[in-house]
């Protein structure tokens, strides 16, 4: 025996014509300072194994092709400096896997080929907004959706990050004017945290229509992610570093007088309790203690008066509704089926239910998705048994769940709101 | 096995390759593009730092006829210069094009484009995206590819080009996406398939740069063009393995060691040291490393630890690549060595991109004529566009005229006997990539930066050995053939062997000194160039000389000095 010091490489690896097709294996490798996972695999296929698939090219972090799972975090093989400890490698998620570490793209391919012939509709971003020199330094590996819980459906909906990357870099044309309105100087200031962003983003829409008409300043200052799948996941230190941007963005609106609302119940609650309590930021106290969810401070201009419910016309859904489980953290009743309930003649009816399953990104993950479903599966039986039109939550995975779980349409509670007083001929004009 | 029908096949998709699928596309033709890795993504295309170009916003004084020059003199007289003609006049139009599909090249604050300086250009004329054109071209490229729906797949190495009646009939594959032979019925067929880095131990090139589309277009009857003309570049990391044929452009302001702790280039250039020419400096190193003066990991030691700390900022991407390894070069000195970068020789085309077999193109690296003997900064991007975009031009119109070919059956049926044969091997003793190491082992040995008649001739009969008695030997799984990697490793390494068989013969042939072929045995350039041509007849290999084609510019004619 040598006296290299060796590891273990647990590899998952698929073989469609294996029973059953799923197995790990184990392989003992020398280790040697500054080795990279895709040497692991090289050395690998060069001395012990050549059936072992996995895909690679450039080996400098310029083609993105050799993004693989180490240890359950998406990396980039030939980029990504091991340590000598033992290691699990497997295939990219939410992709096809072929064989072993090789997963098909054929699918974003196809997608990405439909956004570039039907690309009017395909992108909302103002070009002023487009940061292409950042952009362009995307290499398309994806691990960004591979790492992002708000990716998992993205393909579906809306351009899922890497794929709007993809488009901008390729400089498919962004549009003109189209996006949310992003300017305003009163009293108020909006975060459209990343779910409605960029995965739904009608509710922020209408969120930012629906103050505008009552007579509220919308600012929408530049922001990164809330810190809640980081916080979720054990990385208090990447959540602290997106609090702190958060804040050094939102500080200067916030001393000019503008309230901050969220129209996620998961942004306000952390930006309420987590950004100080749990990542213990002191300079977050200004901001906890001025921030709203979006239900609750529409429920705070119908008291002063903004806003007169009582003459608004219902929409015609029967709608169920599922309380999210960071509303209910926030103890602060259910504002927005309080506000629902005042209009004559709307049919909502609040649900008795739990969690939905996904609780933040634990469902969101492959091996997770069972245990998950089944947590679920009380929401998916009340809705079957209620069997309304629309199924209505603040929260963007609760919907998720709902619309994928019974096939149901879904809604944030601020776009009935936003209908019930958009159609409502009275109101045109009211205050704008 | 599947089988399709198409006008026009282009295999390879780096940026020659989908910019010949674009124009055959606009030219009406069915087009299926196929590629041995992931579309657009594992070309060399992607890591090109710069495209030169000139036009409306060049310097005073610089202009076509300037790039000219300095190519076919950078190019030691060896280039196609109807080719270079049409390189720095078209150059200019791909640009424009480009930039209208969504391309953004770096411009000053006065809105006028950045040129950079680079080696062997009298003027700035390198056209940037800070360090990644050649990434952003790839994605504009794919996007225009998209937006036309060119029927592409991924997976797909082409094994064989199908000939009927002595022209293109279209090729045979292995598609590894689906685990089946494939065969695309085309009369017209792009090679875009890269150079041949991997032929060696260290290289810059991705792994999927074996010289495919050489070993097809010679198989297939065409004629290759000065193969021996292997760019070496200086200093590439032969340490850390990881970081192997990484290329440092930091060399420029370092100084070069060897194992005595001499600072070697004092020997070889008493004057200018370090900063002499890169076929010098490439050819001093090798010789300290053949002559047992080298680094644990057969290298030289190139120290930057005095180079000032501002001087790295131009050089950023490779410091932070290298420290985050554990070899910060402003602390530590790093051992580097020649790492074969890019090939000059390839398919011999005409300027449409034909080669000499009808219906049978090639566009960039693959090809050869355009880059003589050595190849400038920046004009391989141009090139892929010039020539990507005109092989495609020609081919579809090609396509159109020509009658529809009979499909081949029974090569078809051929290709795939053989590829079942191969496929669960298990007893052999050797993996493809243990293979490959050997071929590249003897390549370095004998066909590296610096060459000789003995060496040549020793590598000719070695070579036969890995061909008759190493492929053999080597195991595969199997038998499906899905994603199978070990069978298409072994249809590489069989490949690199063929065009290593074709180097060796153009390097023996080429008995004098020229471009970047050093023979020891001839250092001298000999008084007229000449091209050789490699061709396949009757299982043997053949090689003859030509005069190239100088229609503006001969040796004696021009200011030449510019090396």
């Amino acid at each position: 025996m040598t006296s290299a010091k060796t590891f273990q490489v647990h590899i998952q690896r698929y073989d469609p014509d294996r029973e059953p097709p799923c197995y790990t294996q184990m392989y003992q490798v020398d280790f040697h300072p500054s080795m990279t996972v895709l040497e692991v695999l090289e050395l690998i296929q060069q001395d012990q194994d050549s059936s072992l698939a996995f895909r690679s090219s450039c080996r400098s972090s310029k083609c993105g092709t050799c993004a693989v799972l180490l240890n359950n975090k998406p990396v980039l093989a030939c980029r990504e400096v091991l340590d000598g400890g033992d290691i699990t490698l497997a295939a990219l998620p939410k992709l096809p896997i072929v064989r072993d570490l090789v997963v098909s793209q054929q699918e974003r391919e196809q997608r990405l080929e439909q956004i570039a012939v039907e690309q009017p509709r395909a992108v909302a971003l103002p070009e002023s907004k487009v940061d292409y020199a950042n952009v362009s330094r995307c290499i398309e590996c994806t691990i960004c959706t591979a790492a992002c819980p708000v990716g998992y459906e993205m393909d579906r909906m809306e351009p899922r990050p890497d794929l709007l990357s993809s488009m901008i870099g390729a400089g498919i044309p962004v549009s003109q004017g189209e996006g949310v309105p992003v300017e305003g100087n009163i009293d108020h200031c909006s975060l459209c945290l990343c779910f409605n962003s960029y995965s739904y983003t009608q509710p922020a829409k209408d969120t930012v229509m629906l103050l505008d008409r009552l007579g509220v300043h919308v600012a929408v200052p530049q922001q990164q992610c809330c810190g809640m799948p980081m916080v979720g996941n054990g990385d208090l230190d990447g959540a602290r570093r997106r609090a702190e941007a958060n804040l050094a963005s939102f500080l200067p609106w916030l001393e000019q007088g503008y309230d901050v609302v969220a129209a996620c119940t998961t942004g306000s609650l952390m930006l309420k309790e987590e950004y100080t309590g749990t990542l213990g930021l002191r300079a977050a106290e200004a901001l906890a203690s001025r921030a709203y969810d979006l239900g609750e401070y529409l429920r705070i201009l119908v008291e002063d008066g903004l806003l007169e419910l009582s003459k608004l016309k219902p929409v015609p859904e029967r709608m169920s509704y599922h309380t999210p489980c960071h509303l209910k953290a926030q103890r602060i009743g259910k504002p927005f089926v309080e506000l629902l309930e005042r209009i004559p003649g709307m049919q909502i009816e609040v649900l008795d239910t739990i969690c939905c399953g996904l609780s933040g990104s634990y469902g969101l993950k492959n091996e997770k998705h069972d245990l998950s479903l089944a947590v679920g599966q009380h929401l998916l039986d009340a809705l079957a048994q209620s069997q309304p039109d629309l199924a209505v939550s603040e929260c963007g995975p609760c919907q998720l769940r709902m619309r994928r779980g019974t096939g149901l349409p879904t809604k944030h509670p601020v776009s009935i709101l936003w209908q019930a007083f958009d159609e409502d001929p009275l109101c045109h004009g009211v205050q704008k | 096995m599947r089988r399709y029908e198409a006008d026009i096949l282009v295999i390879g998709t780096g940026g020659a390759g989908l910019y010949a699928a674009i124009r055959a596309a606009d030219g009406g033709g069915r087009v299926y593009v196929r590629d041995k890795g992931l579309i657009g993504r594992g070309g060399s295309t992607v890591g090109g730092a710069g495209v030169s170009a000139v036009g409306p916003w060049s310097k005073p004084g610089d202009n076509a006829n300037v790039q000219f020059r300095d190519t076919v003199i950078g190019g030691a007289y060896l280039n196609d210069q109807p080719m270079v003609r049409i390189l720095v006049e078209e150059a200019q139009q791909r640009i424009v094009e480009m930039e209208s599909w969504g391309l953004k090249f770096d411009r000053g604050p006065d809105g006028r484009y950045v040129l950079d300086q680079a080696g062997g250009h009298s003027y700035p004329r390198v056209m940037t995206i800070s360090d990644r054109v050649g990434l952003q071209m790839v994605k504009v490229l794919r996007n225009q590819a998209r937006l036309r729906q060119i029927e592409r797949c991924p997976d797909v190495m082409a094994c064989r080009l199908l000939i009927h009646n002595g022209a293109i009939a279209g090729a045979i594959g292995l598609d590894v996406g689906v685990g089946e032979v494939v065969q695309v019925n085309a009369p017209a067929v792009v090679l875009a398939t890269g150079g041949v880095g991997q032929l060696y131990p260290s290289t810059s090139n991705p792994i999927q740069n074996t010289g495919d589309g050489l070993a097809l277009a010679l198989r297939a009857g065409a004629r290759l063009l000065n193969m021996e003309q292997v760019q070496f570049y200086p200093c590439g990391l032969v340490h850390p393995p990881s970081l192997r044929g990484f290329i440092l452009g930091i060399q420029e302001y370092a100084a070069l060691y060897n194992s005595e702790e001499e600072r070697f280039m004092a020997r070889y250039e008493p004057e200018l040291l370090e900063h002499t020419t890169r076929d010098r400096l490439a050819r001093a190193i090798f010789t300290e490393i053949v002559e047992g003066r080298g680094t644990a990991h057969g290298g030289v030691y190139l120290d930057a630890t005095d180079v000032p700390k501002e001087t790295f900022l131009s050089f950023q991407h490779e410091y932070e690549v290298a420290r985050d390894r554990g070899f910060d070069m402003q602390l530590v000195r790093l051992e580097v060595a020649p790492a074969a970068h890019y090939f000059m020789g390839g398919v011999a085309i005409d300027i449409s991109g034909c080669a000499s077999v009808p219906g049978l193109y090639a566009a960039g690296e693959v090809s050869g004529g355009v880059q003589g003997g050595n190849r400038l900064s920046g004009n391989s991007l141009a090139e892929i566009l010039v020539f990507g975009a005109r092989a495609g031009a020609h081919a579809a119109g090609y396509a159109r005229g020509a009658i529809r070919p009979t499909p081949e059956q029974a090569q078809a049926a051929e290709v795939e006997r053989e590829i079942r044969g191969l496929v669960n091997r298990r007893n052999g003793r050797l993996t493809p990539s243990q293979g490959k190491q050997r071929l590249r082992r003897l390549m370095w040995q004998y066909a590296g930066v610096i060459r000789d008649g003995a060496g040549l001739t020793a590598a000719r009969y070695e070579l036969i050995g890995l061909e008759q008695e190493l492929l053999p030997q080597i195991s595969m799984s199997g038998p499906s053939l899905l994603q199978n990697h070990s069978l298409v490793s072994y249809l590489e390494l069989k490949n690199m062997i063929t065009v290593a068989q074709t180097i060796v013969q153009s390097a023996l042939e080429r008995q004098e000194s020229r471009g970047a072929h050093y023979r020891q045995d001839f250092p001298e350039e000999a008084s007229t160039p000449f091209c050789i041509e490699v061709t396949l007849e009757g299982g043997h290999l053949r090689a003859a000389r030509r005069p190239p084609v100088m229609s503006e510019l001969r040796p004696g004619s021009g200011e030449e000095g510019a090396e």
